[in-house]
């Protein structure tokens, strides 16, 4: 046994398979689905031609060992034939490929032996060579499933060219029983230019990064194996997997990292903690000198950047520290990360990158003496308990320490722990706004060191600020903390103007709603600094979580990161959902919270968040979506919730039916706040003026935060009835409240025909919403007035409806066409998708009378042509109508005649029927 | 472990016959066309045109003898030469006369490996020998009372090969050669069937800027391979999926618009989740649009247009960013990017011709769903829900 190797950081293949399995971890899942698929396909002749993609170290080579030892069963049966050609295998031409092939191949009673017919190959003329192996190959496989098995794939592609290329793939296009499968740590251009024979040949498998529980469980595995009992106890407490932590961060998440480090884990050889250092760099450097030398000469500085920065630079960032163009830097870029060195993120319109492999920058360290000391006090830093370092400094007596790396490590010398960690904090405090990734690390060591409430609050907090990976788990460990501690100094507030309680009563709160904590002021600080710092976790939920939370960032980065949520989560992360709708609710979100609530079906998701989902999907007017949802959004509720549920779904599918269902729920659940928002709704889609006043005036003793919405409604209701004094005191009243678009929609539609008064009614009101529709009074009232500012997404459909009215009746005002096409052009109608049929509707509307304007045909003339989509602006209008009967059946009965004979025109039957029976 | 008893899908692989669904109906329509003239057969790469191709020369009919040729390897005229004699002998090596004809071909090559055999070598006779050859295969064909139909894959594939390894003059010479063995009557028991996944389009446009100026396909029907209807998708889904959630291939084939290649990979993704249900579908569906890793590989769409349309790329962008946007027609892309209404035509039918575009009336939008969705992803368009 003394002989036997038992685990191996760059050649899996010499390891036994029994070690190889229980050194596996992560993988697990994978291994098991390649296994089946090849079976499969040599069972029932079919190929398949597979890709196992991953950067140096990922596990590639462990992987394809262990597929090979699950094959060998069914090779031994004679199932299927298995060759497998490893990583020491350097093939540079084809028929050397089919040659090795040949040579792999087993035994054959009474048949030539494989060292034989690669003989044959070799003495035939090289013109012939290749056929020649081709014809022994497929005479010697026969009809038999072959499963190749070929490490460095990308390499073997890039030395037979696409010539040989063709002629493989033209091989087994010919075979179809034939399995090709590889693994790869380049993806280049013999898998993604689509002149490249294999283009979207090869079905890939990326390995995913182990996560710390993979990674714990692998060195414990290991540490199993070598029966070293002593580590494997320290591995499973906290410690250990906080120090494992620490490696994953130092040297990445991959397994060679880990097996790397292992040996040193092992004797942990602390009072050589510079030579274990070196050593490790030293083996490294030969692997990534030899690396960088294979790199054009252009891609080495980005390569060299990226190894001095110890996390993201953006393209712009490096084409400038690399004196390029951003547009050479973005093909640079390109190349590295096509070949696996780099890791790319995108956060917007941003592309950010790191190095693939981070023990690259220890190996770039060696290069550099002056970076050196640095880097190896962050190893230091990173590696050993604070106070163990201290133990070794102390033990040095008289020895110079300048320049030391556990001096600078330790960053000051200390005699008493209070005092160190006080005068370390002060430090920290310093430094954080001018060096906040340095005042980080720092805080991360004694936070490790001294795991008290403040140290841990201090690092947490930095962790926000950098959005650095340890932010979760800070947050848990003063979750930890069962008793708030005795706060030092109650009068003492921090920088945002919270007590330390105040905060931890936060962090608390937030972390019940399944969050991590944002302090937003300190994170508004500077948004584009934190976007950066948050994109180097891009693969990190929690920090899209953050983003969201955080909703001073650009919508345009909410909107993405919700869709990358939205993306993890449907790949079965459903944790936090619950807290994630409640926040988007309470941010009044719709757009998110429907992005959000629709990626996951509506029965996993509890009666709120359902109930969150439908307002927020009727907020939007989004009747697809509503009907989309059926009958599963009210699955498994019971009593008021699943009326209530029903009803909402159905209030802009079917207004009368959920007019029905509320009113009879409501005698049984009179103050019901979500039967009566339904009643109301329904009612003021079916135009009841009357019951859309009672209901609302019922919600407003429930829910006094809705009140000036609801006014609003009110005041335009009573208008609808004549009754303008119980409008105005209701408009008055709305008016009186925090200004929101809605208020001014509405009171834009009570007064579409009457401009001045719009215009005197909003005199003292400055907001985006008022201002846009004032303009548009001034405009339909005759004068010039420059564009208005677009409708910021998301709208709310009565913003976007009352705006495409007003536009309308401006339209008809205004006779000049410049004027109207700089109009026309400005108008939002990718705002709302019912923008055009407002528009559409309410030009009918005008046109034929219903309302004191009329169009003249030469004004008709002037609008048609103007409209940005021409003639096509109406077909769009129409189309909507049968999604959309509600807007028919508001039309005045000239404006539906009108339709019907336009429709006639148009030969467009099928929207005819569609139209609700107008006797009904 | 997963011991499935359906088919395991296989995105990519090679497929013997038996294992090819969902094309029967457009095979059938293939020979009726074949009856009467030759075709061309195009379609983006994964489409199934190899597929269609294998599964037809399985089971061609009676009177029909089929001789397949995958000419993507090639590199010279008399490789194709040499490989076409080579197939033709393996299928038709029956005649007495013909044996002799192939053997004393045979006897000229030998020693020479033809995927580098230079072209001094060769040049003087290549053409006659294909004549030749062409000959032969119509005296075999009415000796047999049967017809010969020559499948050429990736048949311009090989054309480009030429053309890009400065030999358009070559590319040129079979084009007119192969025009004038279908019209000159005497070889009316010969049908092909020419296949490209790159567009033949292209081939000729590089062609002409050399000064080549004929239509040497004009009297070929030309086909593009469709995706899938419903129900041929139905046909091949039901073979991927575990025999209960037979339900679930509909939805997924409508999902993956009928195309076979995406259908692959998302009852792949269902099969390594262990997961089948209407929202595993959107899942996978999502994720083979959304992931970095670009598994499709769709990314090769925009490169595309940089390599093959330098000068337009930059307009072709922005015209496929604002259809991915939504549907428009030519007159609002011209008001909307301030371009000249010719140039916006130019860039609309080559995005057309290649299967980037489709034309719905009077709009464009993208020829694929799911194409339009990596377009706007990618390039962080705003996309209008509804």
């Amino acid at each position: 046994m003394s002989n036997t190797i038992l685990s191996s950081r760059f050649s899996p293949r010499i390891v036994p398979a029994d070690a190889l399995e229980k050194t596996f971890v992560g993988r697990h899942r994978l291994l098991d689905h390649l296994t089946t698929i090849l079976l499969q396909s040599a069972r029932r002749k079919v190929g398949r031609y597979g890709l196992v993609h991953g950067p140096r170290g990922a596990g590639k080579s462990h992987l394809m060992a262990l597929l090979g030892h699950r094959l060998r069963p069914a090779a031994t049966a004679g199932e299927l034939l298995l060759v497998e050609l490893g990583e020491e295998e350097h093939i540079a031409q084809l028929v050397a490929f089919f040659a090795k092939i040949l040579g792999a191949l087993p035994e054959r009673a009474g048949e030539p032996s494989p060292a034989e017919l690669v003989r044959t190959i070799q003495k035939t003329p090289r013109a012939d060579q290749l056929r020649r192996a081709i014809g022994l190959l497929e005479e010697r496989v026969g009809a038999q499933p072959l499963v190749l098995l070929v490490e460095n794939l990308d390499r073997l592609f890039d030395a037979i060219k696409p010539e040989g290329q063709s002629r493989l793939r033209a091989l087994l296009a010919a075979h179809p029983g034939w399995c090709l499968f590889g693994a790869s740590c380049t993806y280049g251009e013999a898998f993604t230019s689509p002149e490249a024979p294999f283009f979207q040949s090869f079905e890939r498998f990326t390995l995913p990064e182990l996560s710390l529980d993979d990674s714990v469980e692998m060195l414990r595995n290991l540490a199993r194996l070598h029966n070293d009992f002593k580590l494997l106890g320290q591995l499973g407490d906290t410690s250990g997997r906080a120090q494992v932590g620490a490696i994953r961060h130092l040297l990445g998440a991959n397994p060679r990292a880990l097996a790397l480090v292992f040996p040193f884990l092992r004797h942990r050889r602390l009072n050589d903690l510079e030579g274990v250092f070196l050593d490790l760099a030293e083996e490294l450097t030969p692997y990534f000198q030899e690396q960088m030398a294979r790199r054009a000469a252009g891609q080495q500085p980005y390569l060299e950047q990226l190894a001095e920065t110890w996390g993201t630079l953006s393209v712009s960032e490096l084409a400038e520290r690399c004196f390029d163009s951003p547009t050479t830097a973005s093909g640079q870029l390109r190349y590295l990360h096509q070949d696996g060195l780099v890791r790319s993120f995108r956060l917007g319109r941003e592309t950010f990158y790191e190095l693939a492999d981070p023990l690259h920058r220890i190996a770039w360290a060696m290069k550099r003496p002056e970076r050196l000391p640095a880097t190896l006090a962050k190893f230091v830093a990173a590696w050993i308990p604070r106070r163990e370092v201290g133990e070794r400094v102390g033990g040095l007596g008289g020895v110079d320490l300048s320049g030391s790396a556990y001096a600078m490590a330790l960053n000051l010398p200390f005699e008493d722990e209070s005092e160190h960690a006080e005068r370390q904090m002060e430090r920290i405090e310093q430094r954080e706004d001018k060096a906040p990734e340095e005042a980080y690390e720092e805080a991360k060591a004694l936070a490790e060191r001294e795991p008290l409430f403040a140290h841990l609050l201090k690092a947490f907090q930095l962790a926000c600020r950098l959005g650095a990976p340890e932010l979760e788990h800070y947050a848990d460990k003063i979750l930890e903390i069962a008793e708030v501690p005795p706060l030092p100094d109650e009068e003492e507030k921090n920088e945002t103007g919270e007590s330390t309680e105040q905060v931890l009563v936060n962090i608390i709160s937030l972390a019940l709603l399944g969050q991590l904590v944002v302090q937003k002021r300190r994170l508004s600080a500077g948004v584009m600094t934190r976007l950066r710092a948050l994109a180097r976790l891009s693969s990190d939920p929690d920090v899209w979580e953050l983003l969201l939370i955080e909703h001073g960032a650009e919508r345009e980065v909410l909107v993405d990161v919700t869709e990358r949520l939205v993306a993890h989560y449907k790949a079965g992360n459903t944790i936090r959902y619950r807290g994630l709708l409640r926040l988007l609710s309470l941010a009044e979100d719709s757009e998110l919270v429907s992005l959000l609530g629709l990626a996951v079906p509506a029965r996993s998701l509890s009666v709120h968040d359902r109930t969150r989902l439908v307002l927020a999907l009727l907020n939007q007017n989004d009747e697809a979506a509503l009907r989309s949802l059926g009958d599963t959004l009210n699955e498994g509720a019971r009593g008021e919730h699943a009326h209530s549920l029903k009803a909402l779904r159905l209030v802009l599918i079917d207004p009368n039916a959920a007019l029905k269902i509320a009113r009879s729920a409501l005698k049984k659940w009179p103050e019901s706040f979500l039967l009566l928002i339904a009643a109301q709704r329904a009612s003021l889609q079916l135009g009841l003026w009357r019951d859309t006043i009672h209901y609302a005036n019922r919600l407003m003793n429930t829910l006094p935060e809705v009140l000036v919405g609801l006014h609003s409604v009110v005041a335009l209701a009573h208008h609808q009835l004549g009754e303008h004094d119980a409008a105005q005191g209701h408009m008055a009243e709305a008016l009186r409240g925090p200004p929101h678009a809605i208020i001014y929609a509405n009171i834009a539609a009570m007064f579409l025909d009457d401009p001045p008064r719009i215009l005197q009614t909003l005199t003292n009101h400055h907001h985006p919403s008022s201002e846009r529709i004032k303009a548009l009074a001034r405009l339909a009232r005759g004068e010039r007035v420059e564009p208005i500012e677009p409708i910021a997404q998301p709208a709310h459909f009565m913003e976007v409806f009352t705006v495409f009215m007003l536009a309308a009746s401006a339209l008809i005002h205004d006779d000049s066409p410049a004027n109207l096409t700089r109009w026309l052009n400005s108008l939002p109608f990718d705002a709302h998708p019912y923008a055009l049929d407002a528009l559409c509707v309410w030009v009918i509307t005008l046109r034929t009378g219903t309302r004191p304007t009329r169009l003249s045909s030469a004004q008709w003339e002037v609008l048609e042509p103007n409209i940005p989509e021409g003639g096509a602006v109406m077909l769009r209008a129409l189309d909507a109508l049968p999604e959309n009967p509600r807007i028919y059946s508001q039309l005045a009965e000239p404006a539906r005649a009108l339709l019907r004979t336009r429709l006639k025109e148009l030969e467009a039957t099928a929207l005819l029927a569609a139209l609700p029976d107008e006797s009904s | 472990m997963n011991t499935a008893t359906y088919d395991l899908p296989a995105p990519g692989a090679a497929l013997p016959p038996e294992k090819i669904y969902g094309r029967d109906m457009i095979i059938a329509e293939y020979w009726k066309i074949l009856a009467k003239t030759s075709i061309l057969l195009t379609a983006p790469r994964r489409m199934g045109k190899s597929s269609v191709l294998t599964k037809m020369a399985s089971a061609p009919p009676a009177h029909v003898r089929v001789i397949k040729s995958d000419l993507q390897a090639l590199k010279t005229p008399m490789a194709l030469v040499q490989a076409l004699a080579e197939h033709a002998a393996v299928h038709l090596g029956v005649s007495t006369r013909a044996k002799t004809w192939f053997s004393s071909f045979f006897q000229r090559f030998q020693g020479v490996d033809t995927s580098v055999v230079k072209l001094t070598v060769t040049e003087a006779s290549w053409a006659t020998d294909l004549t030749n050859l062409f000959d032969e295969l119509q005296r075999w064909a009415e000796q047999e009372n049967r017809a010969v139909l020559l499948m050429w894959d990736e048949f311009t594939w090989f054309l480009m090969n030429l053309v890009q390894h400065e030999q358009s003059e070559r590319a040129q010479q079979i084009l007119d050669l192969l025009r004038s063995i279908r019209q000159d009557g005497q070889h009316p028991r010969l049908r092909f069937v020419l296949t490209g996944s790159i567009g033949m389009s292209e081939v000729l446009d590089r062609l002409r800027s050399a000064g080549y100026a004929f239509e040497p396909l004009n009297d070929v029907s030309k086909q593009v391979l469709p995706v899938m209807a419903i129900e041929q998708g139905v046909e091949l889904v039901l073979h991927h999926l575990p025999p209960e959630h037979g339900a679930l291939a509909e939805p997924l084939v409508r999902r993956c618009e009928g195309h076979p290649y995406i259908m692959q990979h998302v009852l792949g993704r269902l099969d390594s989740a262990r997961s089948w249900s209407d929202e595993a579908i959107q899942g996978a569906y999502d994720a083979l649009v959304g992931e970095v890793q670009d598994p499709l590989e769709l990314g090769a769409y925009e490169r595309r247009l940089e390599q093959y349309y330098p000068e337009l790329a930059p307009v072709m962008r922005r015209v496929l960013d604002e259809i991915a946007q939504r549907k428009r027609t030519i007159d609002e892309l011209t008001l909307q990017l301030g371009v000249d209404r010719d140039q916006v035509l130019v860039v609309i039918r080559r995005l057309e011709r290649d299967l980037y575009l489709r034309r719905v009336g009077k709009q464009y939008t993208f020829a694929l769903e799911l194409l339009r969705r990596y377009w706007a992803q990618h390039r962080d368009l705003k996309i209008r829900r509804r």
